[in-house]
């Protein structure tokens, strides 16, 4: 078990002609990925590394009947495509194109929270469940079977803490880049709440950034619900300054609002551990499941 | 994409939006010239992006032409600091000349993108022209939010509601109807990401007026709002950080020493500040990008190598999809053409991360190379703890900029 994206889990790539979209399908086939169709508007027909090739979502479903859709369309096309897909009774979008314009995910969100489809991104590196299947464009590699589910906002983050999480011996269940954007599909409380039910999670690492109050939201949700499995969080962009947008469009400092600091002092509130120093992230987990198993 | 005051009242007035008489100075006796036709008293407004400039003495209420003379004499060239700065300021290129208001009351309007609600929402407060976050913890009863379904839009209920909370003259309503429909229009339009009117005033015949405006447009939404795209201002933005962007590279210039170069951002962002706790600070964020190529590596490199404040580098890579092995291409391409003398601290690991340390060792740069980011902060510590002396990057002649 896992979380959202399994071996068996069908799927589409959107945008799969393209130079990024075709390297990656082939890069998630190889790591086990079932890619299951392609759609490129006007190249329906064609086949791309053995898969075939719709012009529409809704052609692909009918045909090939996809449970998710990996979306490497550019920015000024990507919500077109992420709508075609809600509409075309898509669940799950995985959105990895950066720069999608923001105005444009407000319609998105609304729209798939509406017809129950779950967006993953923009702006991310996509979703891993480790030995048996990635959409995205993580090193798979990096990525170790195991009991850890991983959640960040940030996607080379991610794989930073991964890769420490994996050299003290332990490993990753799920993990998921829900993307840098100010408006993303899905928040951290969405998977915390995925991470509880799945039983082959044992602990719940949390990636967070300067920006918005989705970190300060989720210590309410952890304190709420007396969440149940051990988390450890790390938040980057303590020496931000005020008013910078930081690479990622959605981390920013706006007055009092989005600070590092606010969001250490909300998960160590909520009884989070979080990490200070980026090279600690592995060694906390490992102390913080030995503790627990111990 | 921040715009300037005069800009963002251009777009306001060009919706028929009610504005104080302004015009643009470019030079202290354009100011003068400009104010004589206004009339007194008159108001000379740097016009800078930077936030906090009444507080930097970028604001300047004049009685009479002489008064404007002085002070626009003053202003122009005169650099300005506030805390959206560096310390070097930012210097006084264009002047709004406008005429003075006679505000009975200031009110505050704005308004984003409520990230939580998924949609945009109105932030009314009935206190303007002062920092309303502060308001909003101590009086957050002065404040309302107001947020606006994307798909119905602005409607008159809207208009009742802030009427109501605002106190203002119901007598008034089909007037300030449609300026509250106007801003939300513009808002949408536009495709900001910030519409503030702080103050808007409300004049002695019951007229609201903006006295300033601060508009930010989505910089993702540029290719389709060409109109605003062409109003980028190059001149007061950095040119370092102009060129990083030209070559799809995020930089962001900061007060420190420790020059850091790093893929992705979330990542950049926790180096920096793992170069605090291991004892220095961070002299810049720069994000190379998810799919940077020797090429793009080796135009960062350079643009860091040439900060002059740099003690020490630190190269922090995570190769997935941008391979380790390019990285150390770009840099080992970049160290050649320059004379580096500070030390140069280079993490590499993930993709290709073998044929990266062959690249970098065979090239005979004079660069430390660590594997983890618990070497790196030992090495960094020592290259700090080392640096005593501020030891500067010496650029050959032939270096192009």
């Amino acid at each position: 078990m896992a979380v959202e994206l399994f071996g068996t889990t069908r799927i589409l790539v959107q945008g799969i002609t393209g130079r990024e979209g075709r390297l990656h399908a082939k890069l998630c086939a190889e790591y086990g990925a079932r890619i299951v169709a392609g759609v490129t508007p006007g190249r329906g027909g064609e086949s791309v590394d053995g898969v075939p090739v719709f012009d529409t979502v809704a052609d692909a479903v009918a045909h090939r009947a996809p449970d998710m859709s990996l979306v490497f369309v550019p920015p000024n096309a990507a919500a077109d495509a992420m709508l075609e897909a809600v509409f075309a009774g898509v669940r799950h979008i995985v959105c990895i194109t950066e720069g999608v314009p923001v105005h444009d995910m407000i319609r998105v969100k609304r729209v798939a929270t509406t017809y129950g489809a779950t967006i993953i991104g923009p702006n991310c590196p996509g979703i891993i469940t480790p030995g048996h299947a990635k959409a995205g464009i993580m090193p798979g590699q990096t990525f170790l079977p195991g009991h850890v589910g991983m959640v960040s906002r940030s996607g080379t983050l991610l794989y930073e803490a991964a890769s420490q999480v994996c050299s003290h011996g332990l490993g990753i269940s799920t993990a998921i880049g829900i993307g840098g954007d100010p408006i993303i599909g899905t928040d951290f409380i969405r998977w915390l709440k995925a991470f509880a039910d799945d039983p082959e999670t044992e602990a719940v690492v949390l990636i967070g950034e300067i920006g918005g109050a989705m970190e300060e939201r989720t210590a309410d949700f952890i304190r709420e619900t007396a969440y149940s499995k051990p988390l450890v969080a790390f938040i980057a962009g303590q020496t931000a300054p005020e008013g910078r947008r930081m690479g990622h469009a959605g981390a920013i400092i706006m007055g009092r609002s989005g600070s590092a600091c606010s969001k250490v002092n909300a998960f160590r509130a909520a009884g989070v551990t979080v990490v200070a120093n980026l090279a600690d992230i592995g060694t906390s987990v490992a102390a913080l499941l030995e503790e627990r198993n111990g | 994409m921040r715009l300037h005051e005069y800009q963002g009242k251009e777009i306001l007035g060009r919706h028929g939006i009610p504005l104080p008489e302004a015009r643009l100075a470019y030079f202290p006796d354009e100011a003068w010239l400009h104010s004589m036709q206004i009339g007194f008293p008159s108001v000379l407004k740097a016009q800078i992006l930077a936030g906090g400039r009444g507080k930097a003495g970028g604001v300047r209420l004049c009685r009479s032409a002489d008064e404007v003379r002085r002070e626009a004499a003053d202003l122009f060239g005169r650099s300005l600091v506030t805390k959206q700065t560096g310390t070097d300021g930012v210097p006084v290129r264009k002047v709004l000349v406008e005429k003075v208001v006679d505000i009975r009351r200031e009110l505050y309007v704005s308004i984003s993108l409520d990230r939580e609600r998924v949609c945009p929402v109105i932030v009314v407060c009935s206190e303007g022209g002062t920092d309303v976050e502060t308001i909003g913890i101590a009086q957050p009863e002065k404040i309302r939010k107001i947020p606006i379904n994307p798909y119905t839009g602005y409607s008159s209920f809207h208009t009742r509601e802030i009427m109501a909370f605002l106190d203002l003259d119901p007598a008034r309503r089909d007037r300030i109807h449609p300026l509250f429909e106007t801003l939300y229009r513009v808002f949408m339009d536009h495709e900001c990401l910030l519409l503030e009117l702080n103050p808007l005033a409300v004049t002695a015949d019951g007229e609201l007026v903006p006295v300033d405006v601060k508009m930010d447009v989505d910089d993702n939404a540029l290719f389709r709002q060409r109109n605003v795209a062409r109003m980028r201002d190059l001149s007061e933005q950095d040119m370092d950080e102009n060129e990083a962007r030209s070559y799809g590279l995020s930089f962001i210039k900061l007060p420190g020493t420790v020059g850091c170069m790093v893929n992705g951002a979330g990542l950049a962002m926790a180096t920096m500040d793992f170069v605090k706790m291991a004892g220095g600070d961070p002299a810049n964020f720069l994000d190379v990008g998810g799919i940077a190529t020797p090429e793009t590596i080796a135009h960062g490199f350079r643009i860091l190598a040439r900060q002059k404040q740099i003690r020490a580098i630190f190269v922090n890579i995570f190769g997935g999809i941008v391979r380790c092995d390019k990285v150390a291409q770009g840099i080992a391409d970049a160290a050649r053409s320059l004379e580096i003398t500070v030390p140069v601290i280079i993490r590499l690991s993930g993709s290709n991360v073998e044929e990266g340390v062959r690249l970098l060792e065979e090239s005979g740069l004079n660069v430390a190379i660590v594997s983890d980011i618990g070497e790196a902060t030992r090495t960094i510590a020592a290259a700090i703890a080392a640096g005593t002396e501020p030891v500067q990057t010496r650029l050959p002649e032939e270096e192009e900029r």
